[in-house]
């Protein structure tokens, strides 16, 4: 059995425990707050870039530009794959990976080769040793997301769209819904989809749609990079502060518990005492 | 009656306010524009958006994005704004001076591409804080 020092030791290591998961759970709602500002404040960019794509490539045919044209056969597909930098937020990453293994279960037959692009430095390990994917590139170290990270993985994801070595990409990532709840979810990068809008403003377009295009598809592209990472962002820490408090929760029950064995302990070794000395009263 | 403009950058919204005339650098040459300008969509390039009259006349230093006008409204759409006062000169300069360099040195066209565009960013900024 356990005795009264081994168990104060063991208390004292589960409060300090304690202490570290509560101070990263405060850390997370913190980083939460600034994530979940940053998503606001794209959104009115979001709006209007989505109104000028759709009002400009919604009336043309898709072969005016190069990111618009979907390729007739699929033979290599890019899955960009957002996940954390780091550890500790409970099942985020994994969920995030069991996505994109999906994916590469239902179209490994297809395709003749998958690339596999972890963003995050959490992504990439359960790929590692399967055959079916290739991991030629990474993007990690990314701390707080600003445009200009995503633009270097998107200028990177366009150039090999253009020069014909990947013919379709798709970005896994987690969905923000709220701090709670995280969603992972995919969407088809390039070729890009234009969304059709029926009250399409009518604009003159200077200088004439296909150069206006190739300088406003880029920035599409981008952006929706950009969202990607920023929403994926809020999700690392809201996924975080959810696993933390519940550690929190969790050391709070097992100090009870041993506190508990360790009083049970203590008066054992009372009784234990009191009955030693009363026999030896009686002995004399 | 004063047009709305609004410059918006993905980090957020810069400017919302009212003007009686508003001029941005377009991608074929600065143009202007009053309230009850015909819709339209243009290009712009970095440089240095003036907005004059109901308020205060103030410039702002954009990069590239674009103009979308209404009668009404326009609405700036641009990787970056800055108010010259947030400039940093020496930043600015610097960057310049690293572009100036890399456009000597790139080889391949994209490389150069890439360090014009910095240029003329870096040259805005410039021209911006020293308007």
């Amino acid at each position: 059995m356990a005795t009264i020092r081994d168990l104060r030791g063991r208390i004292v290591a589960v409060q300090k425990t304690q202490k570290i998961t509560r101070a990263m759970k405060m850390v997370a709602a913190a980083k939460l707050a600034r994530a979940t500002r940053q998503i606001q404040a794209a959104r009115p960019y979001a709006e209007k870039l989505r109104q000028v794509v759709s009002a400009v490539a919604g009336g043309v045919e898709t072969d005016i530009h190069p990111l618009l044209q979907a390729r007739d056969e699929v033979r290599t597909l890019e899955i960009v794959l957002f996940t954390s930098d780091r550890g500790l937020c409970g099942a985020y990453n994994s969920n995030l990976a069991k996505l994109a293994r999906g994916i590469v279960d239902e179209r490994a037959g297809s395709v003749s080769k998958i690339l596999l692009t972890p963003v995050g430095r959490r992504g990439g390990g359960g790929f590692r040793r399967d055959r079916r994917v290739s991991m030629d590139h990474t993007f990690t170290g990314l701390g707080n997301v600003n445009p200009g990270q995503a633009r270097e993985i998107a200028d990177d994801l366009m150039r090999r769209y253009r020069e014909g070595e990947v013919d379709e990409v798709i970005l896994v990532y987690s969905e923000f819904k709220s701090a709670l709840t995280q969603r992972p979810g995919q969407e088809r990068l390039l070729p890009l989809q234009p969304e059709h809008v029926e009250d399409a403003a009518g604009y003159e377009i200077e200088p004439d749609p296909a150069r206006l295009l190739a300088l406003l598809i880029p920035r599409a592209v981008e952006f929706a990079v950009y969202r990607a990472l920023l929403e994926n962002q809020a999700g690392e820490h809201g996924a975080r502060m959810t696993a933390m408090d519940s550690a929190t929760t969790n050391t709070e029950e097992l100090i009870g518990k041993l506190t508990l064995d360790m009083n049970k302990a203590r008066q054992a070794a009372i009784t234990a005492e009191l009955v030693e000395i009363v026999s030896g009263a009686e002995a004399l | 009656m004063p047009v709305q403009l609004s410059v918006v950058t993905p980090e957020g919204p810069v400017l919302d306010r009212a003007a009686d005339s508003v001029t941005a650098p377009g991608q074929e040459g600065e143009f202007g524009v009053l309230a009850g300008h015909e819709a339209f969509l243009a290009p712009l390039v970095p440089g240095l958006l003036h907005c004059r009259g109901a308020g205060e006349d103030e410039s702002i230093c954009v990069s590239v994005g674009f103009a979308e006008v209404t009668p009404e409204r326009m609405t700036v759409l641009v990787n970056a704004a800055e108010r010259p006062h947030e400039i940093d000169r020496e930043r600015a300069e610097a960057s310049r001076d690293r572009a100036n360099e890399r456009m000597q040195r790139s080889a391949g066209e994209v490389d150069l591409e890439r360090a014009a565009a910095s240029l003329a960013r870096a040259e805005a900024r410039l021209r911006a804080a020293s308007a």
